[in-house]
């Protein structure tokens, strides 16, 4: 990633506009609603995760990775493709630009395991000469632009420079940070950071959900904002810093929400605990904190809106928790209209079919009618 | 139909298999878009030749892709195909994913530009803007012409700005270009210098990993900064810049200025120690001391430097003492340089974290005050034009399938050799002989080896040959 976003390929030609995006998936859309649609780029984002997960890859990794996959369907229609041939393809170029190089043939293995053990499914697994072969076409795809920027550097140059290093290393599952590095001292120059204390820059990237929104406490929802946020499409709409402000913006939100609710909250988020112990500033005023930034107010609160959708909508529905959380879910709320993971894997199935029906009767996809690249906007 | 499906059973997926259709048909394979020129030179990674534009692929082809014109010459680097056995696909080498991925963000007039990129035949093409002359070459002709001839100040000092500005570039975006040597800097005939082969180079703003579990060893031994050759884990811009430093001076000297003998792996597979190149350096510039240094103490191989001044104390007892010869080679080479003495000994700074950085070489009074001033079109101060780019036959090798693989390098046959025939035998004479050693990154080789030998070959004539990780 070269420092300068504003030359960069993922700004020139990767930021797309709705309407746009919405062109992309019209052939999609015969076979699925965009709800539906939207819970399928949920399972997908989660899947590539859960298989970062399993090979010990880091969180940056796993984004570049789901943007990838993001990327690949803005040119190509799930229901005329092969989408678990496309996960660990994605997650194997990932590996390789974002210096942690895997041998396709360890992917390939675990990707096998992932899909037996975790999803059951049946299907023609991806063998490692297919993903070799798929690497291909996915840079292709992919207009060869494989450098992606992602929210996490808006937050450490935002949150200042010890925090860097925390956050560079911080993972999907909130595994241990790494040491700082070297080179850092290339960038932030400390100026204008939000001086966040320990416990609520740890609070920063995971949100106690349950105290915002109407989702059902029973399950564990702290999660990273920002990984969230790859479950949905804003790194094909938004710049990466914006996201990452919204983020910053959202958290600042709910934490002072959480504050004022300390007295009816049972169980405060670890987060929370420990900050009111601590003796420091008081986190910044959001209104303030925006100010301070030369961004369009608009538009973070278009974003952050959004993020809230997101994460209503995947409320509704049982995709991707991890493996035991599922099951819970799964009983705890059976009589639920939402889809589970296996309903996904059906409904890619009948939309497979249907496609397939359609082109028989001599329906041709839009999406190759007109392969053109996506229209990039440069306004934000 | 470009990338083929083979006949493995790959396709046991239709949906995939109407997809790839679609997409083999429309893509255009190199040979239906460019007439190939002949072979250029043959690298670590893959082969370089030059072709021309055919007249109906002047417009880009996909998103970021440079339009052309209709005959440009092109330089298309075919990278080797990683076998694995079989003719299956072996998966992209991460030097060519670096290359690629690098190559697509960046755009400055001294960084050589990539065209495109193209995927054909299970191999990849990388097409870069044609580059006539590399500093190489005009060292080499300037030691081989008789009367030897020292480079015009013009011309050196335009050389040397422009690549500082092309460094200084990387190095803003974040990117240590980390195998900075002649050969790999290019020169168009306009005389404008353009940096090449970004095969090594690394973002170094996010490293995940320290920068030493990535390439075990990085920058072509001559041009390795002290800190590299004694062990330093996490390293910085400032080996590009002692790479500078060993460039400048080569292009005063006409040979490289600390030449030494690669030091060869042995069988545990450790990095050896590179003494002789070390001593090389120290035969010049002395012995570093810990207060020009501070933190030279803490490098790993530090002892090694009390080691070779003893062992230099045993075998010359009468000159026990390495010297600072510096300003011995400075007063025969830059006898009218004053401010380029200054930027000279700024760059072969021992500390790391002092030497000189290429933004700030860039506003050196020796660039900015003193004549001659650089010039845009290097050459402009030339007294002689330097003879273009030696181009032998392709005898297909372009576009050849890889079925009929390129006479795989496993053997030192000395053949490449001959494909090299501008290749300088002059300033490289005695120079480390093949055997140079090219390791796997172990756990991720894409051969599934943890080593895996090479003759050095076209190294051998083209600078040496280091390790990159080769993976699948
Ligand atoms: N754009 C270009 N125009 C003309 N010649 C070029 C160009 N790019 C490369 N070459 C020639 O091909 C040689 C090898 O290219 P390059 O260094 O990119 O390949 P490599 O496989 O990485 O080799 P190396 O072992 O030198 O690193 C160069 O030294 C140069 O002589």
């Amino acid at each position: 990633m070269t420092s300068n976003f504003w030359e960069s390929s993922h700004y020139n030609h990767w930021i797309i506009d709705r309407i746009t995006l919405g062109q992309s998936r019209e052939d999609d859309l015969r076979h699925a609603t965009a709800e539906q649609l939207a819970v399928i780029n949920i399972f997908f984002a989660n899947m590539i995760a859960r298989l970062g997960k399993r090979l010990g890859i880091r969180a940056q990794v796993v984004a570049t990775a789901i943007v990838f996959f993001k990327r690949f369907y803005l040119k190509n229609n799930i229901c005329e493709t092969d989408p678990y041939v496309v996960v660990p393809t994605c997650l194997y170029v990932a590996t390789k630009i974002e210096e942690v190089p895997l041998h396709f043939k360890p992917i390939a293995t675990e990707t096998k395991n992932m899909y037996v053990q975790d999803y059951g499914l049946q299907i023609t697994m991806p063998d490692p000469q297919s993903i070799a072969e798929m690497e291909f076409y996915l840079l292709e795809d992919l207009d060869f632009h494989l450098i992606v920027h992602h929210p996490y550097r808006t937050l450490m140059q935002l949150c200042g420079e010890s925090n860097a290093s925390r956050a560079v290393g911080e993972s999907e599952e909130g595994e241990a940070g790494e040491a700082p590095v070297e080179g850092m001292r290339f960038w932030s120059t400390g100026k204008g950071t939000l001086q966040f204390e320990e416990a609520a820059r740890s609070q920063a990237w995971s949100v106690h959900l349950g105290c915002r929104c109407a989702i059902p406490q029973t399950h564990a929802w702290n999660r990273h904002i920002i990984n969230d946020t790859l479950r949905g499409d804003f790194c094909l709409l938004y710049h990466p810093h914006l996201i990452g402000i919204a983020a910053i913006f959202l958290t600042l939100v709910l934490d002072g929400d959480s504050r004022n609710r300390t007295d009816e909250t049972e169980a405060p988020s670890r987060g929370y605990a420990t900050r009111s112990k601590a003796p420091c500033d008081p986190p910044p005023n959001p209104v303030d904190f925006l100010a301070s930034l030369n961004v369009s107010y608009n538009t973070i609160a278009q974003i952050v809106q959004e993020i809230i959708s997101l994460w209503t909508l995947w409320g509704r529905h049982l995709v991707g928790e991890a493996d035991t959380d599922r099951k819970g879910l799964q009983t705890s709320r059976s009589g639920n209209q939402g889809m589970s993971d296996d309903d996904v894997i059906r409904k890619l199935v009948d939309m497979h079919r249907a496609r397939k029906r359609d082109e028989q009767n001599g329906v041709q996809s839009r999406l190759f009618e007109k392969p053109k690249p996506p229209k990039p906007v440069k306004k934000q | 139909m470009a990338v083929s499906s083979t006949a493995t059973g790959l396709d046991v997926n239709p949906l995939m298999s109407a997809y790839k259709r679609r997409r083999d048909a429309a893509r255009l394979g190199v040979g239906a878009k460019y007439e190939s020129q002949g072979f250029i030179s043959s690298g670590t990674y893959g082969k370089v030749y030059k072709v021309l534009l055919l007249a109906h692929s002047t417009a880009a082809t996909r998103a970021g892709d440079l339009r052309g014109e209709p005959g440009q010459a092109y330089a298309v680097k075919k990278f080797k195909p990683e076998k694995e056995g079989g003719d299956g696909y072996t998966g992209l080498s991460q030097s060519a994913c670096r290359e690629i991925a690098l190559n697509r963000e960046i755009r400055h007039e001294n960084v050589i530009a990539l065209r495109e990129v193209i995927l054909d035949m299970k191999a990849v093409f990388m097409v870069f803007e044609y580059a006539e002359h590399d500093f190489l070459q005009v060292i080499h002709y300037h030691s081989t012409n008789h009367p030897r001839s020292v480079l015009p100040l013009g011309v050196l000092k335009s050389l040397l700005y422009q690549l500082l500005n092309g460094v200084a570039y990387l190095h803003s975006n974040f990117i240590m270009h980390r195998d900075l040597k002649p050969a790999n800097i290019l020169i168009t005939d306009k005389g404008v210098v353009k940096i090449g082969d970004l095969g090594l180079a690394r973002v170094f703003h996010r490293p995940l990993v320290p920068l030493l579990n990535g390439d075990k060893v990085v920058v072509t031994i001559w041009y390795r900064a002290p800190e590299l050759l004694l062990g330093a884990k996490h390293y910085t811009t400032a080996i590009d810049m002692w790479a500078v430093g060993c460039i400048f001076a080569e292009l005063l000297s006409l040979r490289p200025i600390f030449k030494g003998d690669e030091a060869k792996m042995d069988a545990s597979k450790k990095l050896p120690f590179q003494k002789d190149q070390m001593l090389k350096i120290m035969e010049v510039l002395g012995v570093p001391s810990v207060d020009e240094w501070p933190l030279l103490a803490l490098l790993p191989d530090y002892p090694q430097l009390g080691a070779i001044e003893r062992e230099r104390a045993r075998q010359d007892p009468t000159k026990p003492r390495f010297e600072n010869n510096f300003g011995t080679f400075m007063n025969r080479h830059m006898r009218s340089m004053d401010s380029g003495r200054a930027v000279l000994q700024a760059l072969f700074t021992w500390d790391p974290d002092r030497r000189l950085s290429a933004a700030d070489a860039l506003y050196h009074p020796f660039f900015t005050a003193d004549a001659p001033m650089p010039t845009k079109n290097a050459f402009a101060h030339a007294t002689k034009a330097y003879p273009p780019r030696r181009i032998t036959a392709d005898e297909g090798g372009l576009f050849a399938e890889p079925a009929a693989p390129p006479p795989a390098p496993q053997t030192n046959t000395g053949a490449a050799t001959s494909q090299r025939p501008a290749a300088p035998p002059a300033p490289l004479a005695g120079q480390p002989q093949a055997g140079s050693v090219l390791v796997g990154t172990s756990g991720v080789g894409g051969a599934g080896q943890g080593a895996r030998m090479w003759s050095a070959q076209a190294q051998a004539q083209r600078g040496m040959a280091r390790k990159r990780p080769r993976l699948g």
